[in-house]
C-alpha cells in the first residue's frame, strides 16, 4: 500500500515535529483560556465562599480571616466578633463528611452546612435537610450528643442513618470545642 | 440533503453510544440520577465531541498517520481543559458537581472513536454534524436515565417536586443499581426495537424481490 | 475418534446426571405445589402472628407474582404455564421475607420486580441466575430501607414490650450486645423457646423455627430437596459461629436462616446441579451468613449470601463437572 510505504519512509524527525507542533498549539490555547478564565474563577470562589458563610452568620456584614488557623473566619458586625465559621470534618458511614460550622462567641453551635459528602442519598443525605440541622441550633458541645429518645437538650438521629448523624454531631461538637479553646485563649 | 440528515441522525437511535454500542457507561451511571447534572454532563460531552470532531477535521490533512492517536487525544484534552476552565469561572456549581468526572470526558471511548471513524477521514461540516448526532444521542440518553432516576427515586424533576409528598421514593433508583437496571432495560428495549426494524425491512426487501 | 473428543461430545450432548435414570411422574408443577404446601404452615403462622396485615401482603405478593408471569408469558407468546406454581412460590417466598407492616406497593413493585426482571429477562423459569423472590426482597430493602428494617412484634410480644415495633434478635445482638438480648426475652432457655416457636419480631415467615422445620423435613421426605444442603448451610453458621464466639444456637434459630436454608438455598434452577456441588454451595452461604451477620455493616445476611453464592453457581458446576464412569480425569 502506498500509503504505509509514505509512513515508513517518514523519520522519527518529522513524526515528532508533528507531535510536538500539536502539543504546543494545545498548550498555546489552554494558556490563552487560563488567562481569562482564572481571575474571574478566583473572583467566583471568593463570593461563593463568602455567601456560604453569610449563609451561616445571616446578621454579620463581613468576614475575616484569622491568622494562624487555616479556613477559620471571623464573622463582623459593626467591627465587633460575633461568630466564627470554622471547618470541620468527621468520618460518615461511607467516608470523609466536610462541613463548616458557625460558632457563636459564647461557644454555641449556630449552624452547619455540609460541604461534602459520601453518605447514602435519600438516608444519610437528609443530615443537610433543615430538620435535622435546626436541632442543633443554639447547642453547646455538652448538649451535641446522639440520643434514641427524642429530647430538646440532645440530637436525634436521622431514621435508618445513626451513623451518619453521630459523625455529623461528632464534627460539630469537635469545632465548637476547638472554637472554645480558641476563645478562651485569646481572653487570657 | 438526506445524506446529512442520515450522519446526524444515525448517533440518536441506530449507534446510540450509550443504548447500541454501550460505551461510556461509567457517566451514564455515575451523574445520571439528577436530571440537572445529566444533561449538564450530556451537553458538555457534546461540546467535547463535536469540537474535536471539527478540530481532527480541520488538521487531518497534517497530523502524520503515526502519532495520529496522541495528536487527537492532546486535542481532546485541550477542550476539555478549556470545558473545565470555563464553567469554573462562570458555572461554579455546575462544576462543583461534575469535576470528577469531567476529566473523564478525556479517555472517553467514543470521542476518540468519532475522531478516528469519521472525523479522520471526512470534511469540516459532515464530522460536525457526526459529532453533533453523536453528543446528542449521548446527551438524549443521559437526560432519559435520569428522568426515569430522579423521578422514580426521589419523586422530583430538575429537583421541583412532581409526585407530591405522599410519594414514597424508591431509593434504589438513584441508587447505583437502579443505574445499571435502567441502562440494561434500556439496552434490552432498543435491541428489541432493532429485532423489529431488521424484520420490517427484511420483510420489505422480501416484497420488492 | 479420540477419547477426549469422545468425552467432550458425551459431556456437550447427554450428561445430566449420573445415572440410573428412572422414570417417575414428579414434575415441576408437582414438586412446585409441594414446596408451596410445605411453606403453607408457617405462612398461615405468620397470618396468626402479625395479624391481617400479613395476610394482606402475602395476597399482595402471591397476586402480583401470578399476574405478572400471565402477563408476560402472554405478551412473549409463550406457553402458558402458570399452573406450574412457581410463581405462587415466588410471591410466597418473597411475602415470607417482608415485615408484615410493609405499606402494599412496596410488596406489590418488589413482586412485579422478581418476577418481571429477575425471572424474565432471563429467559424464565430455568435461565434466572438469581433466586427471584430473593431479588425481589433486595430491591425493596434498596429501595424502602427504613420500612424494611421496622418489625413489627408478634402476637404474644403484645403487652410485653413498649411500642408496636420492636428489631429482631439479630438487630438487638448488633447494636446492644447479647446480654441485652437474653435479658429482652427473659433468661437464655425462654430466649431459645421463643425462637423456636416463632414469638419474636422478624419477617413475615421466618419467625417460626419449628414449622419451618416441619415443611422442610416433608420436602426431604418427598425427595424434592437434598437433605445436605439445608443441614450443611445451617451446620457451618453454627460452627463459624461458634468458631467466633457467639452463640451459635442462636444463630442457627434467628433471622431467615431457616427459611433460606431449606427453600431458597435449594431452588434447583439457581443452585449447583451435583450434590458435591451444592454442598460447596450450602458451605459458601453459610459461611458468607456469617460473615455479613458478625462482620458486616447489617444484622442478617442470609439473603445477600444466597445470591451472592447464586452468582457462582456455573463456576462451582464446573469445578464439580462428574466424570463418566471409566474416564480419565
Amino acid at each position: 500500500m502506498a500509503h504505509d510505504a509514505h509512513e515508513q519512509n517518514d523519520s522519527v524527525f518529522k513524526v515528532g515535529i508533528n507531535l510536538t507542533l500539536a502539543c504546543l498549539l494545545s498548550s498555546a490555547v489552554i494558556a490563552g483560556t487560563y488567562a481569562v478564565t482564572a481571575p474571574i474563577a478566583a473572583k467566583t470562589r471568593i463570593q461563593l465562599d463568602n455567601q456560604a458563610r453569610k449563609a451561616l452568620v445571616a446578621d454579620a456584614q463581613d468576614f475575616k480571616a484569622i491568622e494562624g488557623k487555616t479556613g477559620w473566619y471571623a464573622a463582623l458586625k459593626d467591627g465587633k466578633v460575633i461568630a466564627y465559621v470554622v471547618p470541620a470534618e468527621s468520618k460518615g458511614y461511607a467516608g470523609a463528611i466536610k462541613m463548616l460550622a458557625a460558632v457563636s462567641v459564647d461557644g454555641k453551635i449556630i449552624d452547619y452546612a455540609i460541604l461534602s459528602h459520601k453518605e447514602t442519598p435519600g438516608l444519610g443525605d437528609k443530615a443537610e435537610k433543615p430538620a435535622f440541622r435546626k436541632q442543633f441550633a443554639g447547642k453547646a458541645a455538652e448538649n451535641l450528643e446522639v440520643v434514641k429518645v427524642p429530647s430538646d437538650k440532645n440530637i436525634q438521629a436521622l431514621t435508618g442513618a445513626t451513623i451518619t448523624s453521630r459523625a455529623v454531631t461528632k464534627g460539630i461538637k469537635e469545632a465548637v470545642e476547638e472554637v472554645s479553646a480558641f476563645t478562651a485563649d485569646k481572653k487570657k | 440533503m438526506k445524506n446529512l440528515w442520515d450522519i446526524f441522525y444515525k448517533g440518536l437511535f441506530d449507534q446510540n453510544p450509550i443504548f447500541r454500542l454501550a460505551l461510556s457507561l461509567c457517566p451514564a451511571l455515575a451523574v445520571t440520577s439528577n436530571v440537572y447534572n445529566a444533561l449538564a454532563m450530556g451537553l458538555s460531552v457534546m461540546f467535547v465531541i463535536t469540537a474535536n470532531n471539527v478540530v481532527v477535521s480541520i488538521f487531518r490533512k497534517w497530523v502524520n498517520p503515526k502519532v495520529r492517536v496522541p495528536v487527537y487525544i492532546t486535542s481532546i484534552a485541550t477542550i476539555v481543559t478549556v470545558l473545565i476552565l470555563t464553567l469554573q469561572a462562570y458555572l461554579p456549581d455546575i462544576y462543583k458537581e461534575l469535576y470528577l468526572y469531567l476529566n473523564l470526558i478525556v479517555v472517553f471511548a467514543i470521542i476518540l472513536a468519532r475522531a478516528e471513524v469519521f472525523a479522520a477521514k471526512n470534511p469540516v461540516f459532515l464530522s460536525f454534524l457526526d459529532g453533533l448526532g453523536m453528543g446528542a444521542g449521548f446527551a438524549g440518553a443521559m437526560v432519559f436515565i435520569a428522568i426515569v432516576r430522579e423521578l422514580l427515586g426521589n419523586g422530583t424533576l430538575m429537583g421541583i417536586q412532581v409526585f407530591g409528598a405522599s410519594y414514597d421514593p424508591a431509593l434504589i433508583m438513584i441508587l447505583p443499581p437502579g443505574g445499571f437496571i435502567i441502562i440494561g432495560l434500556m439496552i434490552a428495549s432498543f435491541n428489541l426495537i432493532g429485532q423489529h426494524q431488521d424484520k420490517l425491512k427484511a420483510a420489505k426487501q422480501g416484497s420488492d424481490a | 475418534m479420540s477419547i477426549e473428543a469422545k468425552t467432550k461430545i458425551e459431556i456437550d450432548n447427554l450428561m445430566v446426571s449420573a445415572s440410573p435414570h428412572i422414570r417417575c411422574d414428579e414434575s415441576i408443577s408437582k414438586i412446585m405445589w409441594s414446596v408451596n404446601a410445605a411453606l403453607a404452615p408457617a405462612a398461615l403462622f405468620s397470618i396468626f402472628n402479625f395479624g391481617m396485615p400479613a395476610f394482606v401482603n402475602l395476597v399482595i405478593c402471591i397476586v402480583a407474582a401470578v399476574v405478572t408471569e400471565y402477563l408476560i408469558l402472554k405478551w412473549q407468546n409463550k406457553p402458558m404455564v402458570i399452573g406450574d406454581g412457581s410463581a405462587f412460590l415466588t410471591g410466597l417466598l418473597l411475602a415470607m421475607n417482608i415485615p408484615a407492616t410493609l405499606p402494599w406497593y412496596m410488596p406489590l413493585t418488589g413482586s412485579i420486580f422478581a418476577i418481571a426482571v429477575a425471572k424474565h429477562t432471563m429467559g424464565g423459569l430455568g435461565f434466572n441466575i438469581f433466586n427471584p423472590a430473593l431479588i425481589g426482597r433486595a430491591f425493596i430493602l434498596a429501595s424502602w430501607p427504613i420500612a424494611m428494617t421496622t418489625w413489627p412484634i408478634s402476637r404474644d410480644m403484645v403487652g410485653k414490650v413498649d411500642g408496636l415495633t420492636s428489631a429482631t434478635p439479630l438487630g438487638i445482638l448488633k447494636l446492644q450486645g447479647y446480654e441485652k438480648l437474653v435479658a429482652s426475652f427473659g433468661d437464655q432457655a425462654t430466649m431459645y423457646k421463643s425462637l423456636f416457636l416463632g414469638e419474636r419480631a422478624g419477617s413475615m415467615g421466618e419467625t417460626s423455627a419449628i414449622l419451618l422445620l416441619l415443611g422442610g423435613i416433608y420436602l426431604i421426605y418427598k425427595g424434592y430437596i437434598k437433605w445436605q444442603v439445608p443441614i450443611v448451610m445451617i451446620g457451618t453458621v453454627g460452627a463459624l459461629t461458634a468458631a467466633f464466639g457467639g452463640d451459635p444456637l442462636l444463630h442457627m434459630m434467628s433471622g431467615g436462616l431457616i427459611l433460606g436454608a431449606f427453600y431458597m438455598a435449594t431452588d434447583m434452577v439457581t443452585i449447583p446441579i451435583t450434590t458435591k456441588g451444592q454442598i460447596i454451595f450450602a458451605i459458601g452461604a453459610g459461611a458468607l451468613t456469617v460473615l455479613i451477620r458478625l462482620q458486616g455493616g447489617y444484622p442478617e445476611g442470609v439473603c445477600y449470601a444466597i445470591l451472592l453464592m447464586n452468582c457462582v453457581t456455573p463456576l462451582i458446576d464446573r469445578l464439580v463437572r462428574p466424570v463418566k464412569y471409566g474416564a480419565r480425569r
